[in-house]
Formats: C-alpha cells, sequence, structure tokens
C-alpha cells in the first residue's frame, strides 16, 4: 500500500515519499504528540516560572506589576521560609539516613540463606510503598491519637503517659519522620536486597579466603559493590523527601506553629492558599536550584566514594 | 507582556481543544438544576449544625414566600473553608462563582477591596430597597472605602460559658468576674488532675483562626493590636502581658486548645472536660444539642480588665458577587432584603444565639429575651460592643500572629521574641499588600 | 542444629518477624478499626479486635460523602492518564530506538533533560495556564498536562533496541509499514515491560494528591485520596475513626489487590529503576 505509492515515480524524477522521508513523517507522527505536550506543560512552565518569580502576581487581585528581584529578597529575609528550609532539612536527613540505615540492615537480614518464607517478608516490608500516603496518613493521625490510640494503649499499659505529638511543636515534626520512614523503608529494602544478592559470589568467596570476618567482608566488600546502589536511593530519596506534601497536609496541616511546614506545602499555602503566584513561582525557582545544586555536588562526592564496576 | 492578548489567544486555544472530544468530556461539571420560569441563585454559607439550620430555613422561607426567585443554599465549610473555596472560585471564574456569599466580618474586606463583592448602595437605598437607620450601628461593620459591600446575618460578640455544676462544686459563687479572678481564683479551683494528666480543664480556648476574643484582654488592660491608620502593637506590653498569663496557664495544665482530630471547643467543653469556654454567642442555640444532660451550661459577660469591658463584634455577613448578570443582581438582592426583615431576624436568632441586630427585630424578640436569661446576658454584652481591630482583616497577618499564638501556648516560646518577629512580620505584610506605604 | 546456630535462626527470625509486624501494624490496625463500633473506638483501654465485624461502616463511608463519584474520578483520572501516558511511551520510544530522523538522538537528548525538571516548579504556571483555557475543575484540566511521559519513552526506547533486528526486516519484507511494525511485533515481545509500566504508572496515579489538589475545587471532581478526607469531617465534631479507616481501606482496595496479584512486577520495577540509575 504505502510502499507502492512510495514507488511510483514521474518521468525520471525522484519519488516524492522516499522510504526515507516516509520515516521521517512516521517519526514525527509518533513524537510529536508527546513532544508537542512537554513543551506546553513542562518546558514552557519552567520558563514561565521564572518570568512569574520577577513579578507580584496575586491572583485575587486585578493587576500585576515587574518588581525584579524583589521576591527573593522578600524569601531569603523571611525567617519563616528559613524555618520551612530547616524543617525540611530535618525532615530529610530524619527520614533519610535512618530509613537507609534500618533498610541496609535488614536487607542483610532478608539476604541471609538461612531465612525462610523470604518472599512473604520482602511483601510485607515492600507494601507500604504502593499505599496512597493521603490515606495511609488518615490512619497514622488515627494511631498518633493521644487519648484513644494504639500507641497510647501501649504507653498505659507500660504505666507511661504518650504526649499529643500532633500539638507539640518538638514532637510533631519526628512522628511525621517515622511515618516518612515506615513510608520508604520497603522500597529502599528491596534495593539494597536486590545489589546485595548480586555482589558476586566470587568477591566475598576471595574476602573469606583473605581471612577477613564477616563483619570486616561486608564492610569491605560488600559496601563497596553496593555503593552505586547507595548512591542512587541517597539521591533520589533527597529530591523525593524534599517534594513531601501529602503527609503534611493531611496530618498537621504545616503546624502547630509552622513545626512540620515542609517546603512544598509552603509553596503550595503561597500559590493556592494566598494566590501569590508570583511570590510562590520565587520559591519554585530556588527549589529548583537548591535540588540541582545538590545533584551537582553529589556527583562530585560520588566519584570519591561511589565503586562502579563491580557489580552486574 | 500584554495579559490581555494572551487570554484571548488561549480562550481561543481552549475552545478548540475544548470542542475536539477531550474538553467535551473535559469541561463538563454538573450543574444545578433550574426551578421552571425562576431565576436561579446560588448562595454559599458557612455555619454548621443548628446555626447553618437556621440559615437554610431562611432560604426555604424566601423560596416559598415568592415566584421570582430560587435561592439555592450550598455549605461549604467552616469560615476558614469558606474563605478557601471561594478565593479558588474567583480564581477559576466563570460559572465556579456563586452568586451570593456568606464571609465573616473580618474575610469579606480583603474581597470587597478587590473589587470581588458588589458595592450594595444602591439596591439598599432604592424603591427595593431597606430602612438604613433601623440598624443598631453594626453595618458600619459593611462598609469598605466608603461603600456597604455586605449586610449583617450573624452579628456575635465572644462570651464566657461556664460548668455550673463544677463551678459550685470547686466551692466557687457564680463565673469569674475580672481576668485576675479567673487566672488567680477560677483555674486552679477548676482544674481537675488524675495521676498527673489533667481530667478536666478549667478553659478551653476558642481555636478560632485569628485572634477574636483575645482583642478583649488587650482592650481592657489600656492596649490593642492595632489602629485605623495600620500601626500594629504585637510588642506592646499588654500583648506581652496576655501572651505569658496564658503559656502559665497552659503549662500548669489549666488552659487546653482541642486538637482538630479531638473536635471544637464547643463539643469539648459539651463533653465536660473543660469548666470554662469563651465562644461566640452564636452558639447559645446549639448548647442543649451539645451539652445534653451533662451538666448545666450558664452564660456570663466577659470577665473585666482594669480599664473596664469592652468586646469585640463578630459574625458573619452575606454579599452579592460582583459581575453578575443585572438579573441575578436583582434577584440575589431580593434574599438579602427578606433576611433583613424583623421575622427572618428574630427566627435566626432563635434558633442560634445570634443577636438582633435592627430596633425591629429587638422588639420583637423581647419577650424571648425575657424568658432566656442566656440569651439576655449576651444581647446585655452588646453594649459594651466595639468594631474589631483593622489588621483582623488582613489575613496573611492574621496567620502570622495566629502561628505565634499556637508557638506560645503550645510550644512554650518566648513572647518577647516571638512577637518582636511578629511586630516585623506584620509591617512587612502590610507593605507588601498594600496596606501601608 | 548446634544451639548457638539454633539461638541465630531465632534471632534472625525473631527480628524479621518483628519488623513484618512493625510494618504491617497500622494495615492491621486500619481494618480493625474499620470493623469496630464507635464505642469500641472510643473504649479505653483500646481492644484490639472489634467484638463483631460492624460492615455498615463501610456503607456508611459509602454514602456520607460521594464516595461513588470520588471513585468514578479516580477511575477515570487514573485510566485515561495510565493508558494515555503509556501510548506516549510506547509511540515515542519506538521511534526515537527504531526511526531514523535527522538529529534523533540530539532531540532525545533534549528531551532527557526534561526529566531534571521536578514537577513542583511547573506547578503554578500549569495553574495559570489552565486558568486561562477555562480548564480549572474539569477532567482535561487534571489529564492533559499529566499526559506526556519521559520515563516511559525512556526505559521503553531502551527495550525496543534490543530487540532483534530481523524479526523486524522479516516484517518489512512481509509488507508491514511501521505502525505494524510496532503494535504487531514490538509490544507483543514488551509485554513484561509493559506490564510493569502500567502497573506502576496506575498506582502512582491513583496515588496521586498534590495535583487533583491543585486543579480541582469542587467536590464532584475530586478523587478518592482527596475525597477521603471530606470523611475524617464530615462523620461530626468528634472523628468517627471506624467509617474513616473502612474509606482508608476502599481506597487501598485496588491498590491491594494489583499488588498481591503482580507483587514480583513491582519489586522489578523497583529494583529495575534503581540498578539502571
Amino acid at each position: 500500500m504505502a510502499l507502492s505509492v512510495g514507488m511510483m515515480s514521474i518521468g525520471g524524477r525522484r519519488p516524492l515519499l522516499t522510504e526515507r522521508r516516509r520515516e521521517a513523517l512516521v517519526f514525527l507522527a509518533l513524537v510529536l504528540p508527546n513532544l508537542l505536550l512537554l513543551t506546553v506543560w513542562t518546558y514552557w512552565p519552567f520558563l514561565s516560572s521564572l518570568y512569574l518569580s520577577l513579578t507580584n502576581w496575586n491572583l485575587l487581585r486585578p493587576t500585576r506589576q515587574f518588581i525584579g528581584l524583589a521576591n527573593y529578597a522578600a524569601i531569603l529575609s523571611s525567617s519563616r521560609f528559613w524555618q520551612v528550609v530547616t524543617n525540611t532539612v530535618l525532615y530529610t536527613a530524619g527520614t533519610l539516613f535512618v530509613r537507609l540505615a534500618l533498610s541496609l540492615a535488614l536487607a542483610v537480614l532478608l539476604n541471609q540463606s538461612r531465612l525462610v518464607l523470604r518472599a512473604l517478608w520482602r511483601l510485607v516490608v515492600f507494601s507500604p510503598h504502593i499505599t496512597t500516603s493521603a490515606a495511609m496518613a488518615l490512619v497514622w493521625l488515627s494511631v498518633y491519637d493521644p487519648n484513644h490510640g494504639p500507641v497510647e494503649a501501649v504507653f498505659s499499659a507500660l504505666g507511661l503517659t504518650f504526649p499529643n505529638v500532633m500539638a507539640s511543636t518538638t514532637l510533631a515534626l519526628p512522628a511525621l519522620i517515622v511515618v516518612g520512614i515506615w513510608k520508604g523503608i520497603g522500597f529502599s529494602t528491596v534495593v539494597f536486597l536486590a545489589a546485595l544478592q548480586g555482589v558476586s559470589r566470587e568477591l566475598r568467596e576471595a574476602a573469606a579466603v583473605d581471612g577477613a570476618g564477616v563483619w570486616r567482608s561486608f564492610w569491605h566488600v560488600s559496601l563497596p559493590a553496593i555503593s552505586p546502589v547507595t548512591y542512587f536511593l541517597l539521591v533520589t530519596g533527597v529530591i523525593d523527601s524534599f517534594q513531601t506534601f501529602d503527609l503534611v497536609a493531611v496530618m498537621t496541616g504545616g503546624g502547630p506553629a509552622n513545626a512540620t511546614e515542609l517546603y512544598v506545602f509552603y509553596l503550595y499555602q503561597e500559590a493556592f492558599h494566598y494566590y501569590r503566584v508570583g511570590y510562590a513561582s520565587a520559591v519554585a525557582v530556588l527549589f529548583l536550584a537548591v535540588m540541582v545544586g545538590f545533584t551537582w555536588v553529589q556527583t562530585r562526592v560520588a566519584r570519591r566514594w561511589v565503586h562502579y564496576g563491580d557489580t552486574p | 507582556m500584554s495579559n490581555t492578548r494572551k487570554v484571548s489567544r488561549r480562550t481561543f486555544l481552549g475552545r478548540i481543544a475544548g470542542a475536539a472530544g477531550a474538553g467535551a468530556l473535559g469541561a463538563w461539571t454538573p450543574r444545578p438544576a433550574r426551578a421552571q420560569g425562576r431565576v436561579n441563585v446560588v448562595w454559599w454559607r458557612s455555619l454548621s449544625g443548628r446555626t447553618g439550620d437556621a440559615y437554610d430555613e431562611v432560604a426555604k422561607r424566601f423560596n416559598e414566600s415568592q415566584n421570582r426567585v430560587t435561592v439555592q443554599v450550598e455549605f461549604q465549610g467552616d469560615y476558614g473553608a469558606l474563605r478557601d473555596k471561594f478565593a479558588a472560585a474567583v480564581v477559576a471564574g466563570g460559572s465556579a462563582l456563586p452568586d451570593l456569599v456568606m464571609l465573616a466580618d473580618v474575610i469579606f474586606p480583603a474581597f470587597a477591596r478587590n473589587n470581588i463583592l458588589e458595592p450594595l448602595d444602591d439596591l439598599a437605598k432604592g424603591s427595593a430597597g431597606v430602612d438604613l437607620k433601623d440598624y443598631f450601628g453594626v453595618l458600619q461593620r459593611g462598609v469598605v472605602g466608603g461603600k456597604l459591600y455586605q449586610f449583617p446575618l450573624g452579628v456575635s460578640t465572644p462570651i464566657l460559658y461556664y460548668n455550673q455544676e463544677a463551678v459550685r462544686a470547686a466551692g466557687l459563687n457564680g463565673p469569674p468576674k475580672t481576668w485576675d479572678d479567673l487566672f488567680n481564683v477560677y483555674l486552679p479551683k477548676l482544674t481537675k488532675k488524675e495521676g498527673g494528666k489533667t481530667s478536666m480543664y478549667g478553659f478551653a480556648f476558642l481555636a478560632f483562626v485569628d485572634w477574636w476574643w483575645q482583642q478583649s484582654y488587650m482592650w481592657m488592660n489600656g492596649g490593642g493590636i492595632s489602629d485605623d491608620k495600620w500601626n500594629v502593637y504585637f510588642d506592646s506590653p499588654q500583648v506581652l502581658d496576655f501572651l505569658t498569663r496564658f503559656q502559665k496557664a497552659f503549662q500548669a495544665g489549666q488552659a487546653y486548645i482541642p486538637t482538630k482530630a479531638e473536635g471544637s471547643p464547643v463539643a469539648y467543653f459539651g463533653s465536660g472536660k473543660a469548666a470554662l469556654m469563651v465562644e461566640s454567642t452564636g452558639v447559645i442555640g446549639r448548647l442543649t444539642e451539645v451539652v445534653g444532660n451533662r451538666f448545666t451550661a450558664a452564660v456570663a459577660y466577659l470577665p473585666e480588665g482594669p480599664k473596664g469591658r469592652m468586646v469585640p463584634t463578630g459574625g458573619n455577613g452575606i454579599s452579592i458577587v460582583a459581575g453578575r448578570s443585572p438579573e441575578k443582581r436583582q434577584a440575589a438582592w431580593e434574599l438579602i432584603r427578606f433576611s433583613q426583615q424583623p421575622q427572618q431576624v428574630v427566627r435566626v436568632s432563635e434558633m442560634t444565639g445570634y443577636l438582633p441586630y435592627t430596633k425591629a427585630a429587638g422588639a420583637a424578640m423581647a419577650d424571648l429575651l425575657a424568658k432566656e436569661p442566656n440569651r439576655k446576658v449576651a444581647l446585655d454584652q452588646m453594649a459594651w460592643s466595639r468594631p474589631q481591630s483593622s489588621i483582623q482583616t488582613v489575613p496573611r497577618a492574621v496567620d502570622v500572629y495566629f502561628d505565634a499564638l499556637q508557638q506560645v501556648l503550645q510550644g512554650g516560646g518566648d513572647p518577647k521574641k516571638l512577637m518582636a518577629q511578629v511586630q516585623k512580620q506584620v509591617q512587612t505584610i502590610l507593605v507588601e499588600d498594600g496596606y501601608k506605604k | 542444629m548446634k544451639p548457638r546456630r539454633a539461638l541465630s535462626w531465632i534471632g534472625l527470625h525473631g527480628t524479621v518477624v518483628l519488623v513484618a509486624v512493625a510494618v504491617g501494624f497500622p494495615f492491621f490496625y486500619m481494618l480493625t478499626t474499620s470493623l469496630k463500633t464507635i464505642a469500641e473506638v472510643y473504649t479505653v483501654p483500646l481492644p484490639w479486635l472489634p467484638e463483631r465485624p460492624e460492615w455498615g461502616n463501610y456503607v456508611e463511608a459509602w454514602t456520607r460523602v460521594p464516595f461513588g463519584r470520588f471513585t468514578l474520578n479516580s477511575l477515570i483520572y487514573t485510566g485515561i492518564l495510565t493508558l494515555g501516558e503509556f501510548t506516549m511511551g510506547l509511540t515515542c520510544g519506538y521511534a526515537f530506538a527504531r526511526l531514523r530522523f535527522p538529529g534523533r538522538d540530539r532531540l532525545f537528548g533534549l528531551m532527557l533533560l526534561t526529566f531534571m525538571i521536578p514537577g513542583v516548579i511547573t506547578l503554578v504556571p500549569r495553574f495559570v495556564l489552565l486558568k486561562e483555557l477555562g480548564w480549572i475543575n474539569t477532567y482535561a484540566g487534571l489529564i492533559v498536562p499529566e499526559l506526556s511521559s519521559i520515563f516511559s519513552t525512556f526505559l521503553l526506547r531502551e527495550h525496543f533496541r534490543s530487540l532483534p533486528q530481523d524479526v523486524f526486516d522479516a516484517a518489512r519484507i512481509d509488507g508491514a509499514g511501521h505502525f505494524r511494525q510496532m503494535l504487531q511485533i514490538a509490544l507483543p515481545m514488551s509485554i513484561p515491560i509493559a506490564t510493569t509500566l502500567l502497573l506502576l504508572g496506575a498506582v502512582a496515579h491513583w496515588n496521586a494528591y498534590l495535583w487533583p489538589l491543585i486543579v480541582t475545587n469542587t467536590q464532584d471532581m475530586r478523587t478518592l485520596p482527596i475525597g477521603l478526607q471530606a470523611l475524617k469531617y464530615k462523620t461530626g465534631e468528634i472523628p468517627q475513626w471506624n467509617v474513616v479507616m473502612a474509606g482508608a481501606t476502599m481506597v487501598l482496595l485496588p491498590l491491594i489487590a494489583i499488588f498481591l496479584a503482580a507483587q514480583k512486577k513491582f519489586v522489578e520495577g523497583a529494583v529495575q529503576g534503581a540498578l539502571k540509575g
């Protein structure tokens, strides 16, 4: 069908639709929808963000003006902004390091050949990963109930009082960190497990022959061998944690007294509660800058401790 | 970059896309059914429980009393939730907007200033208007920039509710008369502890989003939080004194703000977990529903301070949204006019605890007021009422000082340091949002 | 077994069981609470199991808020978006893998750059764009901006590149055009990865919270994760956790079903992504 049309030639001229040109047309037909969508809904918004951040546009007000870098100046001198940044860094550090340490330990346990029902344990541990954050956040809210929840019941049985964590400016963020760890531990455990299983037997056997004990073998052989995976989990973990929104929105609304206000929630409040889209865009641009900067730093630091080439 | 050119190009593209299938499904949102031949207007309101029912009744009576207009009432949550939904509708524009909206007295000004609400002066003075002289001065509340944007619906003041049995059992004779009484005598005596945990608090805090009743304390001690020229006084001694005193009460386990998960202060008080509560007079009508047979709830004036007694007005009102067609605008006005009639004001007052705000309504309610002492107290307290501080109408500022309150009370923060910060932040906000130069 | 080995075997399994219990506890709590009466929810000390399963809570959760409507919205959003995104990945991935085009690889590289743009920075401008289009609170506004795909494109391209050339040559000789080659050759040979992508996509979209929250502003357009929150407030001033938990369970049900049926795929998906990254 298409072939015969293409092969048709008029006089001695080259056919209009050569094989190559047809292929190019098909290529465009297949690629353009996606590219168009990306351009309109991702590329252009990215550029638009930069422009909006230089205006004082408020969607509830009739006019807007170009104000240069005034938004950035306001943000960087706002104590509220720095509190949000601190909260987010604390949350990320708390969730990530604890989670990675725990999941690595757990992966080691699950990697033991003596373990029965490995698939079952892996299933249970992984399950929080696929759940709806917004739904589990409600469950955790009930779990943390200071008068009628299960945690309180256990505390009471032990003769202790369980404080009202959700209303405490010092305990609310740690309470969220616990939920963050719970949600993410499955993913990192499963990934670590796969990585550990991939550490070639030759490497481990060589270490054993060299007289290395279990601990030294782990520290000097397995860990470096899985360092690419650790690096991946670290980088993606930071980017993910920094974008936490659901937990905050459902469990605390940023409170009490901004103690649990994390970056994306802060942006959401400014953009969709106060409708200060100019200001919020500046907040978003700063976020991008931090993420890019962080990734860049990590890439350079990674050269020092990430060993490629050992893991298949 | 010209904004208008962009809009028309995009709306054009939008229409094309809209027509192309995805939009056909996409642009569809269900619309309310239209009553035959009548003009349909949508009214968004707040207030749950019996208080809200009162307004549904006003709308129902309106619909039944004539056949030109049908009002469709939609409950949108509490004042904060309604404010959010209304702002979202303003931003989305078009058919998302209601025709009428009930907004809290301190929330509507920000919208009025941005021409989102319709000025009502000519409608009020017209042939089908209302008698503006009949109002107890509360009409001034609805004026912004010299124009009237809101008619009152619910007018209240904060008042003290107390558990009569608990007070008596603590050996006290009636409610506290001054703030000093409250802090030095009542809170220690009324707070009951069991094994280190408080089982009954002396005082449950009205957990609204701003410093409504707290303004009283400042005023009664000779201070305040702001004035008409947008000067703010958050670092003044009266504010610091207020915060320090309340912080002590919270830390001693004598006072409490129930969390969202625990339910509102009304429910908290009603279940006997607190002996005293400051809340709006607007919940008087819900007392029996919430308290039941557990105890006798009574009402008293807010405690007095050294400079006398002063309470802020509060509540809500009704406005017409700007940009309605002339037909809808007129129809919406008819509901407002109906709601201001004495019978309606009285009926709402009966069902809630909101106060009659016109002389005609006040006269019609004289009997009821004589019969129910709680309501009489509420009405009498109006003699000491004054309008709220200007800063209460700036939402970003309110969030700042309300958060600070939480930090002081629940986080044990240093009032002096926090208020210095708040003072600076609020002043920045006033400049950023164009209130002050 | 020597006593030392027996002890360490017990230690190992004991620890793992403990961890599994800790991780699984919120699910257990959610399920048991969803079947309690409101009195049991507020009884102190807390009963671990309900006396009798109170299935009425599920009916209550369904009717107290427009649960059916939320479910419909979630199904439409998840369904169209998952299929749409996959289709984009399929067509784009195939084109970049097996078709020639001048500057193709550079174009692909440019596309990959968008991977670096975090969704956060597109939120506000997208909203403004939706506002200008009049698409706020509509299905179009919910779905279209999210329809583009980079992750699926990337993975499918890699996969298609690895397919043996001779199968395609044979098909071409038989007269199959590119579309047919894509649909009848490439796709059937990609069932495993396609399934993984579809599953991961479906789960991610079912669970989406921030984006639908921004785009929708009336209850009749909201999806389940958002609608579920309404249940907490609608149950009165003192939250009825039993009803809320029933609602949460219903939201998780489809996920649990897919997860149990295809757990290997999820784990594989996670691992693939990590090891390739």
